[in-house]
C-alpha cells in the first residue's frame, strides 16, 4: 500500500501562501555531475538523462554546510541525486559529513549554502518542515531514539500524534507493523526491557507508521552485533523493496552497505571519487 | 495514545517533582481560597445582619475611616426622614467594639432602639426580652454567649456597668450571633453619647420602588448637609473590615499567582532542558512546533489544574478549622460561591499557562538536529 | 451645631492644619498646634496597660476623657472605668489662658468635696500625667527646629521648646511632628538637668470623620522604662459638654486650693 505523495506534496506545495495554486514549472535542468567533474560513481547503474531527471526522488545542489562562522565545514559543496525506490548507501569515515548530509536531507537542518530538491520541489520553499518530514520522511538512528518512558506502541503511535485519522485506525496501524516486525510479544515492553535489535525494530516501526516516500538511516546497525544487524538490514531492504520505499543509508561498514543499490562515497565533507576509495 | 496523555505520562513519571510543584501551587491557592473566601464572609455577613434586619436604607454622617461611622446627634435627621416618603420607621442604632469582662476578646455591643422593627429578626432561645427601654439588662447571641461564657441571669460588666443576661438570640448573621444587644438609650448612657447613634436605619413601605430609594438618597443629599442615604450594600463596601480583607485578599491573589507561576515555570524549564533530546525526537518524527508547546501546555495547565482543585479543598479545609478555632468563632463566616470557585480553577488554568509559556517557546524553538544529540 | 472636633483625647495628639511649607517656621508650628486642640467637647475611651521593666504587664484599665478647649480656657475630666478599684474617681483639671494648671480629684460616690490635686501625678499610676495632656508646652516662648527625624516610618520635624520657668518639673520638650500629617510622633519630656523624664510615641494614628488624624495607639516610656501602651478604642469628636461635666472645678472646696505647680 503505497500512497501517492507526489499528490500529498503538491498540495502542499499549493498551499503554501504566494505560489499560487500550479507547482512551479520544471526546474532548470540538471546535470548530474560531482563536484570533481568526473562520471558518475560506480554503481550508478539507471540511465542518466542530462535535460531533466524526472525519477529523483532528493536532489542536492552544492550543499554546504559550515559551523563556527566557517572555520567547521561538514559538507563542503555535495551534489547529489536519488532515484525513487533507491537504496542508498552512504559511506565514509567518522566526520566525513554523512550525517550532515542526512539532517540536510531530512530538513533537521538548513544549508549554509546549495539547495535539496525534493521531486523538484526546492526545500527552501518548504513552510513548514514538521509537516514535510511527517509525511514524507522516516528517520532511523543508531542510537534507537526511542523515549524510554513510553512502551514500544506508544513509541511508534507518538509519531502519530497532529496526523489525521481515527485513534483506533493508527492503532491497528501500529500493531500491524510491529507485528510485521516480530514484535507482536512486545508491544507493551518499554525500550530499556528490550534488546538492541528489538527497540531497531521498533524504531523502523515508527519510521515507516506515517508511510513515508524516503527512509533516512544513520548507521541504523551501529549499536547491534553481527546477527542482530543482518536481521535489522534484511528487514529493512525487504520493507524497501515491498514498499517502493527509498533508502538513503549512512554507515562506515562495508558489510551494510554491499546491501545498498548504490554506494556513494564521502571524504572530509565531498562526495568522493568513487566507493572504492573510501576506506 | 494522544497529547493528553502522553502529558499525563510526563508528569507521572517524576512524581517528586510534579509532588512538590502541586503542593507550592496548592498552598498558594488555599491561602487565595481561604482568604478570599473570609473576606467575603465579612461582606455578606455584614450584608446579613442589614438584610435580616429589614432595613432598606442606612443614613449615616458621610463615612470616615473608622470601622463604623463615626456617632453624630440622631435628633434633628431622624425628625427630618421620618417627613420623606414612603419612609414607615426610622430607628436609631449605636455600636462599638469593647471588652465586656477580663480577658474576653472584644465583642461588637449594639445599642437598638428599644421596641423598633430591628428586634423583630432575632430569635428568642432563652430567658426574655428587655421588660422596659431602661432597665438594665442585655441580651446576648448564642455564639457571644459560648465566647463570653454567659447565661441568661449571669452578670456581664461592659464599660465598668453592670448588666444582667436577660435572653439569649440567634440571629440569621454571624456578627449578630456574637453581640451584644441592649437598648439605644442604655448605650447611649454606658458609652456616654446622650442622644447619639452610628447610624439610622430607614424602613420604607411595601410601594416603595427603587426609583423612590434613588429619590431619597438624593433627597438626604440636598437637605441634610454631612450626611449621606445608602443601601445597606454600599455600607458594607465602606466597611473598613471588609476593605482591609478583599485587600488582603487581592494581595494574596496577587502573591499566589506571582509564585504559582514562577514554580510553574521553573518546574517546566527544568523539564524542558532534561527532556531536550525527547523533544528533539518528536520535532524529527514530524511533530510541530506548536504541537510541542501545546504539550508543554498540557503539562503545566495539568500541574497547575491539580494545584488549583486541591488548593480549593485545603483552603476551604483551612477556613474549617479557622472558623471552630476558640479565638475566630463569630469573628468569620466564609462564603465560597460556585463562581468564585470557578474563577479558581481559571486561576490555575492560568497559573500554568503564564508559568509554562517560555518553557514552551524555549521547547518549540530547539532545533531538532542538535536536540537529538543533547544527553 | 457646627462644632470643631478636638483631636480626639490629648494634647499629645497634635495636628495642625495642613500647611504647605511656609508654615515649618517653629513658631507657626507651635501656634498651629495650640490651634487645633481647641475643640466645644470631645471624649475618648482608653484601655492603658502598664508594662514594667521587666516586661510584666498589667492587667489594662480602662479611662475615659472628655475636654473642652478654648485659647481662654481649658478643661479636662478623666474618669475611670474598669476595673473597680478606679471606677468613677474622678481627676479634673484646668487652665485659663496661658496660667497655671489646676486641678482636683474626687469620687461621683461619696459625698466628699473635691480634693487639690499635683497635675504632675500619674493618673492611675500609669505614665499618663494630667499636665501632658495640656500640652503647655506649645505656648513657651521661642521655639525653634531641631532638624527633620524619622519615627517608625514617618519622617518628622523636631520642635525644640524649653522653659525658664524653676516650678516646672518639665523644662525642656522636644516634639516631632509630621508635617504632612500634622501629628506629634515622638515627644520627649525633660527636665531641669536635660534628664529625659519621659517619651510619648505615636504607634498608631488615624483619621477622624472630621478628617484629622488622631493617635490611636501611643506608648509612654518613662526614664525607669517603664512603659505605658494606651490603645483609643471610643472617640467622640462631638461630645456634648453639659453643665454638670465640669462642676468639681467651680465647687467652692476646690477653688481655695493652689495648684502645685503654677507656671509662669
Amino acid at each position: 500500500m503505497i500512497i501517492h505523495t507526489n499528490d500529498r506534496f503538491a498540495r502542499h506545495w499549493a498551499a503554501c501562501p504566494g505560489r499560487g495554486s500550479a507547482a512551479p514549472a520544471s526546474i532548470a535542468p540538471f546535470r548530474f555531475t560531482s563536484r570533481t567533474g568526473l562520471p558518475p560513481p560506480h554503481g550508478f547503474r539507471y540511465k542518466m538523462n542530462t535535460e531533466s531527471f524526472p525519477e529523483a526522488i532528493v536532489r542536492a545542489r552544492a550543499l554546504a554546510l559550515h559551523f563556527d562562522d566557517g572555520d567547521t565545514q561538514a559538507l563542503n559543496g555535495v551534489d547529489l541525486a536519488i532515484r525513487a525506490g533507491e537504496f542508498v548507501a552512504v559511506v565514509g569515515p567518522s566526520g566525513c559529513g554523512k550525517s550532515s548530509l542526512l539532517n540536510i536531507i531530512g530538513t533537521l537542518e538548513a544549508p549554509t549554502t546549495g539547495e535539496v530538491f525534493f521531486r523538484a520541489q526546492p526545500y527552501s520553499g518548504i513552510r513548514d518542515p514538521s509537516r514535510f518530514r511527517r509525511q514524507h520522511i522516516g528517520f532511523i538512528f543508531q542510537s534507537f531514539n526511542l523515549i524510554p518512558t513510553l512502551c514500544a506502541l506508544d513509541n511508534v503511535l507518538v509519531a502519530t500524534i497532529g496526523t489525521p485519522g481515527t485513534a483506533s485506525e493508527k492503532m491497528a496501524r501500529a500493531r500491524d507493523l510491529l507485528a510485521k516486525l516480530g514484535l507482536e510479544n512486545r508491544l507493551a515492553h518499554f525500550p530499556n526491557k528490550m534488546s538492541g535489535g528489538e527497540r531497531q525494530r521498533v524504531a523502523i516501526a515508527r519510521a515507516l507508521i506515517n508511510s513515508p516516500d524516503l527512509i533516512l538511516a544513520d548507521e541504523p546497525t551501529g549499536s547491534l552485533d553481527s546477527a542482530n544487524s543482518a536481521a535489522v538490514l534484511t528487514l529493512l531492504t525487504d520493507i524497501q523493496k515491498e514498499r517502493g520505499l527509498t533508502v538513503i543509508m549512512a554507515t562506515h561498514d562495508p558489510s551494510v552497505s554491499a546491501r545498498a543499490d548504490r554506494i556513494v562515497a564521502m571524504r572530509d565533507g565531498q562526495i568522493a571519487p568513487s566507493p572504492e576509495a573510501a576506506p | 495514545m494522544n497529547l493528553l496523555s502522553l502529558a499525563f505520562g510526563n508528569i507521572y513519571r517524576r512524581p517528586a517533582r510534579a509532588g512538590l510543584t502541586v503542593s507550592a501551587i496548592s498552598l498558594g491557592i488555599a491561602a487565595v481560597v481561604a482568604l478570599t473566601g473570609i473576606a467575603w464572609g465579612f461582606e455578606a455577613s455584614w450584608q446579613k445582619a442589614n438584610d435580616a434586619r429589614g432595613t432598606d436604607l442606612i443614613v449615616t454622617r458621610i463615612a470616615s475611616e473608622n470601622a463604623m461611622p463615626s456617632p453624630f446627634r440622631a435628633e434633628r435627621v431622624q425628625e427630618a426622614l421620618k417627613g420623606y416618603p414612603h419612609v414607615q420607621q426610622v430607628v436609631g442604632l449605636l455600636s462599638e467594639m469593647l471588652s465586656v469582662g477580663e480577658g474576653s476578646p472584644p465583642v461588637f455591643v449594639f445599642g437598638w432602639a428599644y421596641g423598633s422593627y430591628l428586634w423583630d429578626h432575632l430569635k428568642l432561645v432563652d430567658g426574655r426580652w428587655a421588660s422596659a427601654d431602661t432597665e438594665p439588662v442585655v441580651v446576648i447571641g448564642s455564639l457571644a454567649a459560648e465566647l463570653l461564657h454567659k447565661s441568661v441571669g449571669d452578670r456581664l460588666e461592659i464599660e465598668g456597668q453592670q448588666f444582667s443576661v436577660a435572653g439569649v438570640f440567634e440571629s440569621p448573621a454571624a456578627i449578630e450571633n456574637g453581640a451584644v444587644v441592649m437598648s439605644l438609650t442604655l448605650a447611649q448612657q454606658i458609652l456616654d453619647k446622650p442622644g447619639k447613634v452610628n447610624i439610622l436605619n430607614v424602613k420604607v413601605d411595601e410601594s416603595a420602588t427603587p426609583a423612590d430609594l434613588a429619590q431619597f438618597k438624593s433627597q438626604v443629599r440636598a437637605t441634610l448637609p454631612g450626611f449621606v442615604a445608602i443601601t445597606s450594600g454600599e455600607l458594607v463596601g465602606k466597611n473598613t473590615v471588609v476593605r482591609i480583607s478583599k485587600a488582603m485578599s487581592h494581595a494574596t491573589i496577587l502573591i499566589a499567582g506571582l509564585v504559582g507561576a514562577l514554580v510553574v515555570f521553573n518546574t517546566m524549564l527544568m523539564s524542558i532542558n532534561e527532556r531536550t533530546r525527547e523533544i528533539g525526537i518528536l520535532l524529527t518524527v514530524g511533530w510541530q512546533r506548536r504541537t510541542v508547546m501545546q504539550l508543554v501546555f498540557y503539562e503545566s495547565v495539568i500541574l497547575t489544574l491539580a494545584g488549583g482543585l486541591i488548593g480549593i479543598l485545603v483552603g476551604i479545609a483551612i477556613t474549617g478549622i479557622l472558623e471552630h478555632m476558640e479565638v475566630m468563632r463569630g469573628k468569620i463566616d466564609a462564603v465560597f460561591s460556585p463562581s468564585f470557585l470557578v474563577a479558581v480553577v481559571g486561576l490555575s488554568v492560568l497559573l500554568g499557562i503564564a508559568g509554562g509559556l517560555f518553557p514552551a517557546l524555549k521547547a518549540a524553538r530547539l532545533r531538532p538536529a542538535q536536540a537529538l544529540w543533547h544527553e | 451645631m457646627m462644632r470643631r472636633g478636638s483631636a480626639l483625647l490629648l494634647a499629645l495628639v497634635l495636628i495642625a492644619p495642613a500647611a504647605d511649607g511656609e508654615e515649618l517656621a517653629p513658631v507657626a508650628i507651635a501656634q498651629a498646634m495650640r490651634q487645633v486642640r481647641h475643640s466645644d467637647g470631645f471624649a475618648a475611651r482608653m484601655n492603658i496597660t502598664l508594662v514594667a521593666p521587666t516586661g510584666q504587664r498589667a492587667l489594662p484599665i480602662k479611662i475615659s476623657i472628655v475636654g473642652q478647649i478654648a485659647a481662654a480656657r481649658e478643661r479636662l475630666v478623666i474618669r475611670g472605668i474598669a476595673p473597680e478599684r478606679i471606677r468613677n474617681r474622678f481627676i479634673a483639671a484646668e487652665r485659663s489662658g496661658d496660667g497655671p494648671i489646676r486641678a482636683v480629684t474626687y469620687r461621683e460616690s461619696a459625698a466628699a468635696a473635691p480634693a487639690p490635686a499635683d497635675s504632675f501625678i500619674p493618673i492611675f499610676d500609669s505614665n499618663l500625667v494630667v499636665w501632658d495632656l495640656f500640652a503647655p508646652w506649645w505656648s513657651w516662648p521661642e521655639p525653634h527646629l531641631g532638624g527633620s527625624a524619622r519615627v517608625g516610618e514617618d519622617d518628622c520635624v523636631n520642635v525644640r521648646l524649653h522653659t525658664e520657668s524653676a516650678a516646672s518639673p518639665i523644662r525642656e520638650v522636644v516634639s516631632c511632628v509630621d508635617p504632612n500629617r500634622h501629628l506629634s510622633l515622638r515627644t520627649q519630656l525633660f527636665d531641669g538637668r536635660h534628664s529625659p523624664v519621659r517619651t510619648i510615641l505615636v504607634e498608631e494614628a488615624m483619621r477622624q470623620a472630621s478628617g484629622r488624624v488622631a493617635a490611636r495607639k501611643f506608648s509612654i516610656t518613662g526614664a525607669d522604662q517603664a512603659v505605658t501602651e494606651i490603645e483609643v478604642y471610643s472617640g467622640d469628636e462631638d461630645y456634648r459638654v453639659s453643665s454638670g461635666t465640669f462642676a468639681a472645678l467651680d465647687t467652692p472646696a476646690a477653688t481655695g486650693n493652689q495648684p502645685d505647680h503654677a507656671m509662669p
